[in-house]
């Protein structure tokens, strides 16, 4: 699981859907989630939680894209399994990791000090407080 | 008939608080793992067992106030209580075993009870003769025979499969809705809390005591818009740079990837907390 401490923004809530934004060293990241509304005001501080195997990644990508959590970084090591590839960014100062499968990982000709950019749906972004 | 519990109970190595006020036709659910002393607390409500201070007081009445040294006896509390593991007298019949539990004979009554657990074509059958679901819904009967004026349910549907269980789960909250009894119910399944539970005390064993509705307590994690399920690790085993997980949560099992430090941070037989996300959620008939 990655974990980045971050400070609430905004928070829209309609028929049983929250949409959550917020900041970590100047990256505004997305959560949607489903439920009811937590009692967080602006400048609450949370906590950024979404799984490794739900990171995906990008070379040169261009156009639009509907995700909302698009993340420039370096890629700093990777660590090949046969069908998965655990690849770690540097963000704010600390480790975050993505699980991609190493077919992908060989056509996007990843390696240490590729810069690259990391994605995650609003959907998959956890909010902890 | 209400009932109001203010219990200490002193558990092996800490003190548990209990303090609620369920209204008449209420249903509490204490929900909690095992030995966090769910079936403890409903004894103390049968009167089987005494707290160390507290006081229990049904529709008004004490039944328990060890300030006064006070203890009604459980045959004048008028309690009906339902085990997990039946508990049918073997050599009676099923509507013997009504008969007997009944503070006065009424052959009427007991076909009531009988229509409304749906066990009148079991009538004159032994308990030998029935399946796991229809034993569990003799003793319900049973217990509604004796014309309670509360209700105890301990883990009374935990020992029937899934189906089961969500059969006898609908006939229950039916016949909990037609009698108006108010009810404590033990149990660790949150699908069951939610479905019978109008109230719930959420017991656990290194935190205060939650109280709340079920949505209140069950749909509440400290990962937002994440459904906590109560699971038990089965198996940790690598795979790859992954190192896959199950985990038994009821009598499912649920299969996740971690990454090898949560993984080593998790130990077979603990029991842990699984956060779903409920807009990933993929659901089917079953």
């Amino acid at each position: 699981m990655n974990r980045i401490p971050a400070r609430l923004l905004t928070l829209e809530h309609e028929h049983g859907v929250t949409l959550i934004e917020a900041e970590a060293q100047g990256q505004v990241f997305s959560a949607m989630l489903v439920g009811d509304p937590p009692d967080l005001a602006s400048g609450a501080p949370v906590t950024l939680a979404f799984k490794e195997t739900e990171v995906a990644i990008a070379r040169n990508l261009g156009g639009e894209i509907s995700l909302r959590n698009r993340i420039p970084g370096t890629v700093l090591a990777l660590e090949e399994g046969n069908l998965l590839t655990r690849v770690r960014f540097a963000f704010a100062g600390q480790d975050v990791h993505a699980v991609i499968t190493t077919g992908s990982a060989c056509r996007l000709a990843l390696a240490p000090g590729v810069a690259v950019e990391w994605l995650v749906k609003a959907n998959e972004m956890g909010i902890e407080c | 008939m209400s009932l109001q519990i203010e219990i200490s109970l002193a558990l092996p190595g800490r003190i548990l608080d209990i303090h609620t006020d369920l209204p008449k036709g209420g249903c509490l659910a204490l929900y909690g793992p095992s030995g966090v002393g769910k079936t403890t607390l409903l004894r103390v409500l049968a009167g089987l067992q005494q707290p160390q201070r507290g006081s229990v007081l049904f529709d008004g009445k004490p039944w328990l106030d060890t300030d006064q040294r006070l203890l009604v006896p459980p045959r004048s509390r008028r309690v009906g209580f339902v085990f997990q593991d039946f508990a049918l007298f073997p050599n009676m019949t099923v509507e013997g075993n009504l008969a007997f539990a009944q503070p006065r004979p009424d052959a009427a009554r007991r076909a009531y009870w009988l229509a409304l657990t749906g066990m009148t074509a079991y009538a004159q059958r032994s308990p030998r003769e029935l399946s796991g679901g229809q034993m569990q819904r003799v003793a319900l009967a049973r217990a509604l025979a004796s014309e309670p004026q509360l209700l105890l349910l301990d883990e009374a549907l935990s020992a029937l499969d899934s189906r089961l269980r969500a059969d006898l789960q609908d006939a229950l909250a039916d016949i909990l809705a037609e009698t108006h009894l108010t009810t404590v119910l033990v149990s660790h399944d949150p699908g069951e809390v939610f479905r019978l539970a109008t109230q719930v005390a959420h017991l656990q064993p290194d935190a205060p005591t939650r109280y709340g509705t079920p949505r209140e307590v069950l749909l509440k994690t400290n990962t937002l818009g994440r459904y906590a399920l109560a699971g038990q690790v089965l198996l940790i085993e690598p795979a790859g740079v992954q190192a896959r997980v199950v985990i038994a949560i009821g009598i499912e099992t649920l299969t996740t990837l971690l990454n090898h430090d949560e993984a080593a941070a998790l130990k077979v037989g603990q029991r842990v907390s699984v956060a779903l996300n409920g807009a990933s959620a993929m659901v089917s008939a079953a």
